[in-house]
């Protein structure tokens, strides 16, 4: 149904459950914060929705932290991922309608969602201008100094329902309202040490900590003619397409593993997977939002990256959409760039005739130093960037860099956009590579997929 | 029959004044021409265009400036955002007397607009064309615990890019930049004249910044060896000012769609932007807080967009005058349109207040939070406690700490009534003028000077075209 705007109108509201001191923390018991865009006449442009607030990053003491002692005096130094940066602070969005809290969609571990995506979407001169304002840097080291004093943010919330282009019905002949529901992350999942050097300091007196404060979530509102708000007042049937993002979270461990997942979407787009080696997660030690390749522990630490040689994609066991193995051994053995596989990694999010900023490249692919790498071209020996940016280390002690945005993921439906069918049919992933067996590591699993929001007299149904 | 014109938008003007690419592929001839201006001097010029074809939008002006008093080592350029710009103070494009739009104080609108233009085309683009340096981003420097802002064209500490682009004492080696139509006239970004039709002569005027104070279209760095100081200045070569005008002639059905057109009952309607400047003094904000607020002269107009330069510190040494500087902690605004609040809760956030900015020119700011706000070196209570910027850094040979950080600090509104960027779509003020109350609430002692505030506010005109004959909207 199309309507007639006649302007705009831009909202601000706050939170439905304000603590009584206006923080909102994970240690401190409040993780959840809700926000209610009340069933109106309007239509919502979603787009626009911005979540604002200031971020205080403090030790476990509860003092700011100080990072590279910019303030003077000594003091902790404690930080998070420059790319995700305070987008980590979201481990989950649930966004239901008001009226009889359908969810209409869920996205779990939303933060390491973003680790794939921000870098894969976004360039170098993004992170160091627009970025910025979302707290996210470009230089690791600096962005420490980000924290250091209570920061204001102003982020989108990138789900697949609030970025679809289509304004979205409040109305009675629409939605019916929305909650937005944000779930704060843990505090070793966000922070970590700024330094190895100094590793006691995330972790003393119980763990460093991050509170949010003046929440408010801003978007714009689209008034349309009177006409129009009487037909959106009257509940009647109707139906508009969304995208959603789902997760499903498993652990590779094998040399030749093949994971089958029951998605129980009919128009699945695409559908990624990225991993962490799984004792770095939820560790003040390391960085649980980075995207290394997966690891094997060699003595006591999980060290270098190992050869993903081959990848299938399959659907009810024949491979599809790719009918042949995504075969690297050669490029690994000869240390050349993976490209079938990446490009297929970025095709799943962005579509390669769309490709056009990005921060990944040979840079972050094969460790070497850039504006935004942990490593620098200018002159920081790599043993110095180690201690300071949360590098492994071989089982000789050698520095293994962790730049990279890497994945894997295939695009189903490039072309007609309508999706594939998983309802019924179970997708697996089969990875071979050179993992020992002893080295648990953790996939995120993300598909995109389409679904439909029916809404009629008796209510709102989600078919997907 | 009614002789009032159709009320049309940008979509349904003929095609050779639409810029956008034609439904049919056709031969268009192209004849450019450079015009000396029929009055010219370091204050004031005048071009007049010829009667024919279409004007095209992209035709543009070249400018040199020479350096003046300029020693062995002492050196000069313009400042680093507004560059060549700054050499224009206000411009007017005029059919037979009528004014059709005028661009006041253009430099001070071009610093803001320049912000929405990416890294690389300032870099690549802007450095060589408008003699502007400010394809700054955070280097690399990851050793240093904190950063240095530089150019793609630099490495290391302290270095200097203008090189080629410094000005020099001699026509034949000081360099040359040029300014499009478009970037002047905001009326010409959206169409292109049709100069065959028009009886009156079309002519564009330039008033010029002649103004020998540092920061107008000075930046220089004196020479201090031998003894004498040389502080070299800038000053415009009259006979460097040109137009490129270029003229475009279409196939005879295409220039006879649009003359038949004009010569209708009803003639040719063109829908327009154009810019409206309120300027007026900030007093000196006292320390416990102050609300100032401001009429823009807007009423019975429809605006598309409103932003604000405001300029507390006369000279900054990179930007001249035309930093718009950010305050610590404690100032807030709102606007009343129409007897109703813009904003449900006054813009209190630095961050909320780029967002806001941002969606006047409908894409993402391209300049570091550093550039824009204070935010991250102060505390709750307004200390400036941390650096960002390494304090000893320089960057054309003036500290980059005080002279980038928060300098780019501007209020925007977007009051377009939907998304769509094209003319038609601002918001009707009525009688009442709109208002800007702004809110200090914790000025610092250090930051309690005077400013002087420039609003722009871009509003919808129309101009209609009938029997050779032009008439424009207030």
């Amino acid at each position: 149904m199309s309507y007639q705007v006649v302007n705009r109108e831009q909202v601000e509201i706050s939170p439905l459950n304000p603590p009584s001191d206006n923080l909102y923390s994970f240690r401190n018991g409040n993780p959840v914060v809700s926000f209610v865009i009340p069933n109106q006449n309007k239509l919502l442009k979603a787009s626009s929705i911005r979540l604002n607030g200031e971020i205080i990053v403090r030790n476990g003491a509860g003092a700011a932290v100080n990072n590279n002692n910019a303030k003077g005096g000594g003091g902790s130094q404690v930080t998070m991922n420059p790319r995700v940066s305070v987008h980590g602070a979201i481990q989950q969005i649930t966004i239901m309608n008001q009226e009889s809290n359908q969810t209409l969609e869920t996205i779990r571990n939303y933060n390491r969602y973003l680790a794939s995506v921000v870098p894969v979407t976004q360039s170098q001169n993004d992170f160091e201008s627009h970025l910025s304002f979302g707290l996210q840097g470009s230089n690791h080291r600096v962005h420490g100094n980000f924290f250091n004093n209570p920061v204001g943010f102003c982020i989108p919330l990138l789900t697949g329902l609030l970025n679809s282009n289509t304004p979205i019905p409040l109305g009675n002949n629409g939605v019916r309202g929305l909650v937005i529901q944000l779930e704060l992350t843990p505090d070793n999942m966000l922070l970590h040490n700024f330094s190895r050097a100094a590793n006691t300091d995330a972790t003393a007196n119980g763990g460093a900590f991050y509170q949010l404060r003046d929440l408010t979530l801003t978007y714009e509102l689209l008034n349309v003619d009177g006409n129009s708000q009487s037909q959106m007042g009257i509940p009647s049937s109707g139906a508009f397409s969304y995208n959603s993002v789902n997760n499903i979270y498993s652990v590779i461990n094998a040399s030749d593993h093949t994971q089958t997942y029951n998605l129980g979407t009919s128009n699945t787009l695409s559908i990624i997977h990225n991993f962490v080696p799984t004792t770095q997660i939820n560790n003040y030690l390391f960085d649980s939002l980075r995207t290394p390749a997966l690891k094997n522990i060699v003595g006591n630490n999980y060290g270098e990256d190992i050869a993903v040689n081959e990848v299938i994609h399959a659907r009810g066991g024949r491979n599809f959409p790719i009918d042949y193995e995504i075969d690297e051994t050669v490029a690994n053995a000869n240390s050349t760039p993976i490209t079938n596989l990446d490009m297929n990694f970025v095709n799943a999010i962005k579509p390669i005739p769309k490709y056009n900023h990005s921060l990944k490249s040979l840079f972050t692919e094969t460790n070497k130093g850039s504006r935004f790498n942990y490593q620098s071209l200018e002159g920081m020996p790599l043993s110095t960037e180690s201690a300071l940016f949360q590098n492994d280390l071989s089982a000789a002690g050698a520095v293994v860099p962790n730049n990279k945005v890497y994945g894997i993921g295939v695009s189903f439906d490039n072309v007609s956009k309508v999706g594939v069918s998983f309802k019924d049919t179970p997708y697996s992933l089969r990875i071979k590579s050179a993992l020992n067996g002893n080295s648990p590591n953790s996939i995120y699993t993300y598909t995109f997929n389409k679904n439909t929001l029916l809404y009629s007299p008796s209510g709102v149904m989600v078919q997907n | 029959m009614s002789s009032q014109p159709r009320k049309l938008g940008l979509n349904d003007l003929p095609a050779a004044l639409n810029l956008k690419p034609m439904a049919v592929v056709e031969n268009m001839n192209i004849e450019t021409n450079i015009l000396d201006p029929v009055v010219v001097n370091r204050d004031f010029c005048r071009f007049v265009l010829e009667k024919k074809g279409v004007l095209d939008s992209g035709s543009i002006f070249t400018f040199r400036l020479l350096a003046e008093n300029a020693g062995m080592n002492a050196r000069v350029h313009t400042p680093i955002r507004a560059g060549i710009h700054s050499v224009i103070r206000n411009a007017t494009l005029k059919i037979g007397t009528k004014i059709v739009s005028q661009v006041q104080d253009y430099p001070y609108y071009k610093v803001i607009k320049r912000c929405f233009v990416s890294q690389e085309e300032k870099e690549g683009k802007h450095h060589v064309k408008y003699g502007t340096n400010d394809g700054l981003a955070p280097s690399t420097q990851a050793a240093s615990a904190t950063l240095e802002m530089k150019t793609g064209f630099q490495s290391g500490n302290n270095k200097l890019s203008y090189g080629a682009l410094d000005l020099t004492s001699l026509s034949s080696t000081t360099a040359e930049f040029q300014i499009k139509l478009s970037d002047i006239f905001p009326l010409m970004r959206n169409i292109q004249l049709p100069l065959f039709v028009i009886n009156e002569p079309v002519s564009v005027e330039f008033t010029f910044n002649n103004i020998q104070a540092e920061g107008q279209i000075n930046i220089s760095q004196a020479d201090p060896g031998g003894g004498v100081i040389y502080r070299p200045i800038a000053r415009l070569d009259p006979n460097s000012v040109q137009m490129v005008a270029d003229y475009l002639t279409y196939d005879a059905a295409t220039m006879n769609e649009t003359a038949k057109e004009v010569m209708s009952d009803t003639g040719l309607f063109i829908p327009y932007e154009d810019l409206i400047l309120t300027t007026n003094q900030i007093p000196v904000p006292v320390v416990t807080g102050q609300t100032h607020t401001t009429d823009i002269a807007v009423s019975g107009r429809k605006v598309r967009s409103i932003v604000v330069h405001t300029n507390r510190f006369s000279t900054n040494p990179l930007h001249g005058v035309y930093s718009s500087e950010g305050l610590r902690k404690g100032e807030s605004y709102n606007f009343r349109i129409n007897d109703t609040s813009m904003y449900p809760n006054d813009v209190n956030k630095e961050h909320k207040k780029m967002r806001e900015l941002s969606k006047v020119f409908g894409v993402e700011i391209q300049v570091p939070k550093i550039e824009f706000d204070l935010d991250l070196q102060v505390a709750d209570n307004g200390a400036e406690n941390q650096n960002i910027i390494t304090g000893t850094i320089t960057y054309e040979g003036k500290a980059q700490r005080g002279s980038l950080e928060a300098k780019h600090n501007y209020i925007g509104v977007d009051l377009r009534t939907n998304n769509s960027m094209a003319v038609g779509n601002g918001l009707q003020i009525g009688q009442k003028p709109i208002q800007l109350v702004r809110k200090f609430d914790k000025v610092l002692a250090a930051e309690a000077q005077a400013s002087t505030q420039r609003i722009f506010a871009m509003v919808e005109r129309a101009m209609i075209l009938k029997d050779g004959n032009v008439s424009v909207t207030a």
